[in-house]
């Protein structure tokens, strides 16, 4: 969206001023004070009475191709990491060596800085030469399902643990149905079965014969046994047994009688004598199994043997494969896959690998937070499909997170992805404090209830290096917002904007571009090349002494002109290169800004750029999209007239003026009142505009242009409209710096050249602002040339002289003198005045005279 | 033999299966009842024989019941008996009823009071000549032909409506798997081959011949005549078994070792010549043990 501002966000340089600032009190001082303030800020501030014009070396630092002392970058080491960020790299070897608990870095710094990569280059450095951390992994609680265990182990050795099991267990895959299925194994367990049915059969025919010898049947129920005289193979019928005699049906009876409790205490043995089946079952299936089972995990066993933990962990899966073996036994087939040990029911004794820093290399680990991180892609969690499919082994579905894969090492999180989702840094902080990692629960299941709830799996501990990165914003909104913060991150890695230009700077950029060149696998840049790029470093940073380290635009800028090379057939990349894609760039990304000028030219936007007028001036705004700067003028007027001292800010009555811009509204009435009140009020009322403004305005950087057009109206002295003011005032009239003064000069040059350059055309800008110029090439071949004029002035003295063609007037002992424009704003002002003081006694009504104009 | 194949005007006959001659059935009896009916798309009359012999017992002055466990002992009445026999019949039918729905195979079931072997008559009498007689309850060596009653041989003899009885040991499990039959003379070669293809094709296993190579026989002419029946590419496998050198057992143990379902002899042969071998070779398979006349 497009909107537009005085100033950038950045706050501009400190301007000079004088030291007796200082000893001003904060409140409106006293005359007396205010006077003595002012004499004492006198020397400084009239020791020049003139706005200064610029050479047209002023306006651009450039870098001498020759004085590079190479051909094309291929001549140059390419530079290792960034440049001229010494203090926060010592930070970060600061941070990384302090074992104290809390003390996490926070890297704060530009974007496209190149500082994540740089910074993950050296801590990855660092961390390969520091001792690998022990590895994890999680397994099963046989006696307790519901608390998985985690095992560390020696680095690199969780790997071979794991694949030392799941080998194990495909053996007994095969080997154990294969025991089970044995002759021998089977013929035993026939025996058993044999000699529990044989003893009962045995017992039963002995009950049989005798019953037999005894002509009784025994006979089968439907729900037990019966007993009853037979003749012939055949119950006898009850009418034949009652007509037996007494004594005789006695007998019978008795005999029945005995066989039945013989029968009754042969049944009863039963549930003994199949629990002692059970036994013998039980026994021999152990017997059977114990043997592969001890060889599967024999050599295992040895290997870990020095693990004191890891051999407890084999030595109860041992006892468990042996005590649930017959489970083994059968319903499964043979396979040599991991899946299908996952299948299968030796799922529950596989081993989990959460950490194995061993896997990466030598050294520590160095993690990254993936982008649109979780709390379980942050500290691992239950997989809820897992779960489902082995619920009695919760550690097979137990998936590590990045602090696991960080543990014992470093890991680097986007600070924006995290404070952006409050639990997962919550979760970040809660692991930090306690120094250990907690599995998150899984996600709910259908019911609500989270799959995983109830489990209580090991803690493990937690030693890692959290490495934040963010920019200052984001750093002193978390030191604001979150007490946790400071405690937690101890020290900071503050990256440099911009480091001074210099020789032995120049040459490192240079280095820096070759890295660029090389990373990229592009052309070699020539010295022309190089120069023309650190001359748009410098730009970049607003300073012609100092170079931007946003590296991210110069290798684009790198990259495209590296395109522009092919384009051209060239095999290295030229200033001609550079230029080109500079130009380019901007052509892609000026629509906006052609069509604010296009309105210029044709008149729809009114402004200026000859002859003069009163109450009116031309102001420079500046306005960014999508990361483009540029600038058009604006025409800013003033009307004053009799009233009860206000200045009205019609911006800030439409509500289109930012804070900022109020703020430096009021302080011009500060100045006029320091000024020129001092022995009457100011019966004044003005009222300020930004003229076919219809955006939102912010900043302070045209209150200089805002006061010298009241000046103008005030002392009904035409302001030249060949010129643009930038530059905010303070309440000593002191003009202080602004930032985007490139963009601004270049944007009324724009407009100027467009209708043709007069030779008279030009910007004033603070003084404070020379430092900053790094103006385009044709604007500094125009002012070569004569034909445009940057002007630096320090006080509004000066830029009124000069926007007026009149002397300022310094107050003497008689005033201004009436011929000056603050002699003629005073003589204004004292009739304003008067007339209200007249109009207050009533003794006669004011005339109509008027109150000025900003209009032709 | 069952592998008749009736006309459509014809009673085709059933597949009877027995129940009440213990406690439980044999899962893997009612099983093979099932995998036979349709081996041979026939039907299953599931009969619940109240042994007469219990109401005589039962009507006795003094009649008692001892319980399983052996625990309890109860005074035994008719009535009592009665209804514990509607009981017990009603749960049993209702499984095998179960099980036959499950597989496509109609059932009928129904109760009779009176002597096994007669009921077993009656009942193959009343449905045609091509019955097959299956036991429900398990059968063990040890005490006969272990059906707690009749043996193979009177079962044989009183049933004339019947081409075979299938019985179930104690350890067999299953039905599934190569289906065998043993042949010992070319007479039955034929029939007992095609039972066995088409045991086969329901049970999805394969059909295998077992030619018992007999003491004083003459094993290599036979051998012959045999593969000339197969043909140049027989689709039944055929194996000679060396009578001279295994013993019944042994021939169990390698039925066990290549996982046979269904095993098919002629009862009176080699390998079940009697109640007793029949019902101890019946409990060395971990199959059904189908005897054929």
């Amino acid at each position: 969206m497009f909107f537009k501002r005085l100033t950038k966000d950045k706050q501009p340089p400190a301007p000079v001023v004088a030291k007796s600032d200082e000893a001003a009190p904060a409140a409106a001082p006293s005359t007396a004070t205010a006077e003595a303030n002012a004499a004492a800020a006198v020397p400084a501030l009239l020791s020049r009475t003139e706005a200064q014009s610029l050479s047209a070396a002023d306006l651009r630092k450039t870098v001498d191709p020759d004085a590079l002392g190479f051909k094309t970058t291929a001549d140059l080491e390419p530079a290792q990491g960034l440049i001229g960020q010494d203090r926060a790299f010592k930070a970060i070897d600061f941070g990384l060596s302090m074992k104290a608990h809390g003390f996490n870095i926070f890297v704060l710094g530009p974007a496209a800085s190149g500082k994540s990569t740089a910074v993950r280059a050296h801590v990855s450095k660092v961390a390969a030469d520091s001792p690998q951390p022990d590895d994890w992994v999680y397994v099963n609680r046989f006696d307790d399902p519901r608390r998985p265990r985690a095992l560390a182990l020696p680095a690199g050795r969780a790997r071979a643990f794991s694949e030392g099991v799941n080998a194990a267990l495909r053996e007994l895959l095969a080997t154990l149905p294969s025991a089970f299925a044995s002759e021998d194994h089977r013929a035993r367990r026939r025996a058993i079965d044999e000699a529990l049915r044989g003893s009962q059969d045995d017992a039963m025919a002995v009950i049989h014969a005798k019953a037999a010898q005894q002509n009784i049947a025994v006979l089968r129920t439907p729900l037990g046994f019966g007993m009853a005289p037979m003749h012939d193979g055949r119950v006898v019928k009850s009418e034949v047994f009652n007509q037996l005699p007494e004594t005789m049906r006695r007998d019978v009876e008795t005999r029945i009688a005995a066989l039945e409790t013989e029968l009754g205490a042969l049944l009863a043995r039963g549930p003994q004598a199949e629990k002692d089946h059970r036994r013998q079952v039980a026994a021999l299936n152990e017997e059977t199994a114990r043997r592969p089972i001890e060889e599967a995990l024999d050599a295992l066993s040895a290997d870990f043997s020095d693990l004191p933990e890891v051999a407890g962990f084999l030595a109860g899966l041992e006892a468990d494969l042996v005590a649930n073996c017959e489970q083994f036994a059968s319903d499964f087939a043979p396979s040599r896959t991991t899946t299908a040990l996952q299948k299968s029911v030796f799922a529950r004794y596989l081993v989990t690998v959460v950490a194995d820093a061993g896997a990466d290399g030598p050294g520590a680990p160095v993690c990254d937070l993936p982008m649109l991180p979780t709390v379980a892609s942050l500290a691992g969690h239950f997989d809820a499909a897992a779960m489902a499919r082995h619920p009695d082994a919760p550690a097979l579905a137990i998936r590590p997170g990045a602090l696991h894969r960080a543990n014992g090492g470093a890991l680097l999180i986007d600070a924006r992805d995290v404070i952006g989702a409050p639990d997962v840094w919550a979760t970040l902080k809660a692991a930090i404090k306690a120094s250990e990692i907690r599995l998150a629960p899984c996600a709910s299941d259908t019911a609500g209830a989270p799959a995983s709830s109830g489990l209580l799996p090991d803690a493990i501990p937690l030693a890692v290096k959290v490495v934040l990165f963010g920019d200052a914003e984001l750093f002193h909104q978390l030191e604001q917002s979150d007490p946790d913060f400071a405690r937690l991150f101890k020290v900071q890695a503050d990256f440099d904007e911009t480091i001074a230009r210099s020789k032995e700077n120049d040459r490192d950029y240079a280095r820096l571009i070759a890295r660029m060149v090389e990373m990229h696998g592009l052309k070699p840049a020539n010295a022309a090349g190089v120069a023309r790029l650190i001359e748009e470093a410098s730009r970049l940073a607003e300073h012609r002494e100092r170079l931007t380290l946003e590296v991210g635009r110069v290798a684009d800028v790198v990259q495209e002109a590296d395109y522009w090379a092919s384009e051209a057939g060239r095999k290295t990349i030229t200033g001609d290169d550079i230029r080109r894609a500079l130009d380019q760039r901007t052509r892609r990304a000026d629509r906006v800004r052609t069509h604010a000028h296009d309105a210029i030219e044709r008149g729809v936007v009114l402004v200026d750029t000859s002859g003069s007028k009163t109450g009116q001036i031309n102001g420079l705004s500046l306005a960014q999209k999508s990361g483009f700067s540029f600038a058009r003028p604006v025409r800013i007027t003033a009307r004053v007239h009799l009233g009860q001292g206000r200045v009205t800010d019609i911006e800030r009555e439409a509500t289109l003026g930012g804070p900022m811009h109020s703020k430096g509204v009021m302080i011009l009435w500060g100045y006029l009142a320091g000024r020129f009140a001092e022995d009457a009020p100011l019966a004044l009322a003005a009222t300020l505009v930004f003229e076919q403004s219809y955006d939102a305005v912010d900043g302070d950087s045209a209150s200089a242009a805002e006061l010298f057009a009241l000046l103008s109206a005030l002392a009904d002295a035409p302001l030249r409209q060949d010129l643009a003011v930038t530059g905010s005032v303070n309440q000593w009239g002191e003009i202080q710096a602004v930032g985007g003064v490139n963009e601004k000069i270049e944007g009324f040059f724009d407009v100027c050249a467009a209708r043709g350059l007069s030779g008279s055309q030009g910007v004033l800008i603070p003084e404070a602002n020379r430092q900053h110029l790094m103006l385009r090439e044709d604007v500094v071949a125009a002012v070569r040339e004569g034909r445009f004029n940057v002007s630096t002035i320090k006080t509004v003295d000066e830029g009124i002289a000069l926007m007026t063609g009149l002397e300022a007037g310094q107050k003497g002992a008689d005033g201004f003198g009436a011929a000056t424009v603050n002699g003629r704003v005073a003589a204004r002002l004292r009739a304003f005045a008067e007339r209200s003081r007249a109009f207050a006694a009533g003794r006669e009504r004011a005339d109509a005279a008027p109150s000025g104009s900003a209009s032709a | 033999m069952i592998a008749h194949i009736a006309h459509a005007d014809e009673q085709r006959g059933r597949v009877v299966l027995w129940l009440g001659a213990s406690g439980e059935p044999h899962d893997t009896a009612v099983d093979a009842a099932v995998r036979l009916a349709q081996a041979f798309h026939s039907e299953i009359d599931s009969l619940f024989i109240e042994d007469g012999q219990l109401f005589d017992l039962a009507d006795l002055p003094f009649a008692r019941e001892i319980s399983l466990s052996g625990r309890r002992t109860r005074s035994f009445s008719m009535d009592a008996l009665a209804q514990d026999m509607q009981t017990h019949a009603s749960a049993l039918q209702r499984r095998v009823l179960a099980r036959a729905h499950a597989a496509d195979v109609v059932a009928h079931a129904r109760v009779m009071r009176a002597d096994p072997v007669g009921a077993l008559a009656r009942a193959c009498t009343e449905n045609g000549p091509w019955n097959v007689v299956t036991v429900g309850a398990p059968v063990r060596g040890g005490d006969g032909a272990g059906l707690g009653g009749p043996g193979f041989a009177e079962l044989f003899d009183a049933v004339q409506a019947t081409t075979g009885i299938v019985v179930a040991g104690t350890h067999a499990r299953r039905t599934a798997g190569p289906v065998i039959a043993v042949v010992e003379d070319l007479e039955r070669l034929a029939p007992m081959m095609r039972a066995a293809e088409r045991i086969a094709r329901a049970t999805g296993g394969d059909a295998r011949l077992w030619l018992l190579d007999q003491p004083h026989g003459h094993p290599d002419w036979t051998e012959g005549q045999i593969r000339l029946v197969l043909g140049a590419d027989p689709a039944v496998a055929l194996e000679v078994v060396d009578m001279t050198r295994h013993t019944v057992g042994d021939v169990a143990g390698m039925m066990r070792s290549q996982g046979a379902g269904f095993v098919i002899s002629r009862f009176g042969g080699l390998l079940t010549p009697t109640d007793a071998d029949a019902a101890h070779f019946a409990e060395q398979l971990e199959g059904p043990l189908f005897l054929v006349r």
